[in-house]
């Protein structure tokens, strides 16, 4: 028997802390809340199931988050169609393990991470679209409206794209996005260059800025923090090794996770009830 | 208050002054998280002029204004683009960045 919408997790109704992002440092994030969030309602929301395996099941929302939102009252918390709200949100994600170059510099200008958000803008436009994982297959369907699109993925991946009029595939990956003042074209690692109007990476590990829109980063996407994870938005505080110390508070010493942590559920414990 | 932009005429309204103009589209999920992030920033910044354009509904404006992404939220002091916003942004990032412009 497949999997039915019952199979699906349900999301909270709402969290005092998500943690959000992949890798280790959400492991770390983890356990430190697990000692130390006693009495709140914490989960990590992580589709990764080498993280995912570590972490006691009632603190574990197996989906992938699409984005979080910063609002003025809290923090939205994006998993697809649905969202939910958290009070305040750590984020701890990974690197990309491997940079495309110049993706940073065309992002939100014919660089995009969403097919269903930015797919209506690339109608009747050459389209080039990674599709990294068999999850990202269906929002190829929010491309429809190209000229043609190139599909870039792994073999296993391409072999569940569904053969279309002016679709084609390409076994590998991106390496360079190209172009001068708009995107010109896209670069693979087997040397082949396509021209292409824009660009849809479709990856469930994004730069951590695109995932937490408006958090203050440096140039290699990481996100500037001070000794206790403080971004530059109240809410939103950032641990791992996409992060970079950039503010006048030192760290305090011990653990990391754990500072992360404490600083994370003093705040929940500052802010007013709902 | 914020403008509801209905023709491309209504563009004329960034002539003078400082016009915050968030081009959006209806569906976007994007769009329906800046504008309660709009409404408390225009409510912040009264010196400003905050101006709202459906592209789905206004034929034009997002080609015309070169809009690649939904939403995009332009920053226009006396007629010039000074800065252009792609996505969504925090409250206190959009404050940042109109109060540059400010005076």
């Amino acid at each position: 028997m497949g999997p039915s919408l019952a199979d699906r997790p349900t999301l909270p109704a709402r969290l005092d802390v998500a943690v959000i992002g992949a890798g280790p440092a959400l492991r770390a994030a983890a356990e430190a809340l697990s000692t130390h969030a006693t009495g709140r309602e914490w989960a990590v929301i992580t589709a990764e199931p080498d993280v995912g395996a570590d972490i006691p099941s009632d603190h574990l929302i197996p989906l992938s988050v699409t984005n979080a939102f910063a609002m003025a009252t809290h923090v939205e918390i994006l998993v697809g169609q649905e969202s939910f709200p958290a009070k305040v949100v750590i984020v701890a994600t990974a690197l990309p393990e491997r940079a495309i170059a110049s993706e940073r510099v065309f992002r939100g200008r014919g660089v995009s991470y969403c097919a269903q958000c930015d797919g209506s803008l690339a109608r009747h436009k050459r389209v080039a679209a990674f599709v990294a994982t068999p999850e990202a297959v269906h929002e190829l369907a929010h491309l429809d409206g190209s000229a043609h699109v190139d599909v870039i993925g792994p073999a296993d991946v391409l072999a569940a794209v569904p053969a279309a009029r002016d679709r084609r595939t390409h076994t590998g990956r991106p390496i360079a996005v190209e172009g001068q003042a708009a995107v010109e074209g896209v670069r693979l690692d087997s040397g082949a260059e396509i021209a292409v109007d824009q660009v849809f990476l479709l990856t469930p590990r994004v730069p951590t800025p695109v995932l937490v829109p408006g958090v203050s980063a440096d140039d290699d996407d990481r996100v500037r923090v001070d000794g206790f994870g403080r971004t530059n938005l109240p809410r939103i505080f950032a641990i791992g090794p996409a992060t970079v110390l950039d503010r006048t508070a030192a760290a305090p010493p011990g653990d990391p996770a754990e500072a992360v942590a404490l600083s994370a559920i003093d705040l929940v414990a500052a802010l007013p009830a709902p | 208050m914020i403008i509801d932009a209905t023709t491309t005429d209504d563009m004329d309204l960034t002539a003078e002054g400082l016009t915050v103009v968030d081009f959006y589209r209806d569906d976007c999920r994007f769009c329906d998280m800046l504008a309660p992030v709009l409404d408390d920033v225009a409510f912040e910044l009264p010196v400003a002029r905050f101006v709202k354009v459906n592209c789905s509904r206004v034929d034009g404006l997002a080609a015309a204004q070169q809009i690649q992404t939904f939403p995009t939220t332009k920053l226009f002091k006396n007629g010039e683009v000074v800065d252009s916003i792609v996505g969504f942004v925090p409250a206190s990032v959009l404050i940042e960045r109109i109060g540059k412009h400010l005076y």
